[in-house]
């Protein structure tokens, strides 16, 4: 294989790796106050969070990042590929993150919030101190699962130009007329990149598991 | 004890707690119905009856962990009717008047023992971690569990986690401590050592409302009886005087059931 193919793909690496964690960032911040609506006692939050899931989760998630680029990024405000990809993944990730936090919310004994009220632990403290480490323990696994996939799914900023991985690999199979090897090492560096993940995520699982067992 | 000597013990304390026309019902369903309850400080009540007799719930009403639908809480100087608008800072005044102990404990398993007692107390009472520490590792030393410190919960047995539990409540300085069923998840033997510190923190002289179902607690431990049926105060007085002649065919009945077991 030519040098210039593997320099080419190692360098749309770092673009892959922002893409991945930006979004993901953006999800999983956007993620708590929709998760936190989709359980409020108020139906007007109730329904606004379903429809956010409704919508988010079922326009694929490259027809959002076209919406996003071309759309409004063409007409009202100037947005650059890599700021419409991570909004739009951002978008989808918050509506799966929320569903995530629901899941783990639902995992928590419901003694956890009686203790912490009993004790009148202040409501910051009933949250932060109490439930969101034992959320964050519950949600890690499917996070983690989560994030494998959209690290993957992140290959669709290379369709409005993001240099990531798959837009580089691209380029050289055009360019070098060797499609088979260029896509064959790209495969190679997504799987370098989600491996370590997994491990990682196992790995704290389990510490945390031993630990603590909810 | 004698039941007179109860009396005499308590005749000069003052009312703690008081609850007046507590009810509470799910729609149509009632689950309590006008009760009204005093305590004096250091008095021990056991709340004792068949299941769903609404025991737990009037205990869960004291704290509103579970809302009440009538009536009025007082605890020292503080009152919550639950009929009105009901403000946050009263709701942490009157819980912070008291400690509860739970059937499952409820321990934060993400934290150490230690960290479970102090915690509280350093956002609740605003001690520092230092001073909370301390107190901590007196109150573990008191309920047999120093060295269990620096463990999480999980590495503990029922009794022990239950004797955390009742560690971390007390480290808030509670006037009243209420006890819902702390011994119903333990085998025996580990619910012998949870009574056993129920029992030193009763002579201590603490204020508690014990649900039970731990009849000789009852009878010896407690200086009074109440025996609920049907959301409603059945029949209440003295420990031993309750206990051995109840006056109800139905007190009879209950009492008989669980004696003969």
């Amino acid at each position: 294989m030519k040098a210039e193919i593997f320099t080419s793909i190692l360098l749309g690496i770092p673009w892959t790796i922002a893409l991945t964690l930006v979004s993901f960032g953006i999800g999983a911040i956007l993620g708590i106050p929709i998760c936190a609506m989709r359980l409020s006692k108020f139906s007007a939050l109730r329904f606004i969070a379903h429809l956010y899931g409704l919508v988010f989760r079922s326009i694929p998630p490259l027809l959002l990042v076209f919406i996003i680029y071309f759309g409004i990024g063409a007409g009202f405000l100037k947005i650059g590929p890599f700021q419409a990809s991570v909004i739009g993944l951002g978008l989808v990730t918050a509506a799966n993150m929320s569903e995530i936090y629901r899941g783990g919310v639902s995992a928590i004994h419901n003694g956890q919030w009686e203790a912490a009220r009993a004790l009148a632990l202040p409501g910051y403290s009933r949250y932060l101190d109490v439930i969101y480490p034992q959320l964050l323990r519950v949600c890690l696994p499917s996070s983690a699962g989560y994030v494998i996939g959209l690290l993957k799914d992140s290959a669709i900023a290379s369709t409005v130009g993001v240099a990531d991985i798959a837009f580089n690999a691209n380029q050289m199979a055009r360019t070098t007329y060797q499609g088979l090897e260029v896509f064959a090492f790209a495969g190679v560096a997504y799987m370098v990149i989600s491996i370590p993940i997994a491990i990682l995520a196992r790995i704290a699982d389990r510490k945390m598991k031993s630990r603590i067992a909810i | 004890m004698s039941a007179i000597a109860d009396v005499d013990r308590l005749k000069d304390r003052k009312v703690v707690l008081e609850l007046s026309g507590i009810g509470k019902s799910f729609g149509d369903h009632v689950v309590l119905q006008d009760v009204n309850l005093s305590l004096k400080t250091g008095e021990v009540l056991a709340l004792i009856g068949p299941s769903g007799s609404g025991k737990s719930t009037l205990l869960r009403c004291i704290n509103f962990l579970g809302q009440p639908s009538q009536g009025t809480v007082r605890v020292g100087d503080v009152i919550v009717n639950a009929e009105e608008q009901i403000n946050h800072s009263k709701l942490t005044d009157l819980r912070r008047a008291l400690g509860m102990v739970f059937q499952s404990f409820n321990l934060f398993p993400h934290m150490t023992v230690l960290r479970n007692i102090s915690l509280p107390q350093e956002r609740v009472l605003g001690r520092s971690r230092e001073e909370a520490d301390r107190r901590s590792q007196e109150l573990l030393r008191r309920v047999g569990l120093e060295n269990k410190a620096h463990q999480y919960p999980v590495r503990c047995s029922g009794g022990q986690q239950q004797r955390i539990a009742i560690a971390r409540a007390l480290a808030l300085d509670p006037q009243i401590m209420l006890f819902d069923e702390p011994t119903s998840a333990l085998d025996p033997e580990l619910g012998m050592e949870v009574l056993a510190v129920m029992q030193e923190l009763a002579e201590g002289g603490m204020t508690m409302i014990v649900v039970t179902h731990e009849m000789h607690f009852a009878e010896t431990v407690s200086d009074r009886v109440i025996i609920m049926a049907d959301g409603k105060i059945l029949e209440q007085g003295p420990s031993s005087e309750v206990m051995r002649n109840p006056k109800t065919e139905r007190a009879q009945k209950f009492l008989k059931a669980v004696k003969d077991r």
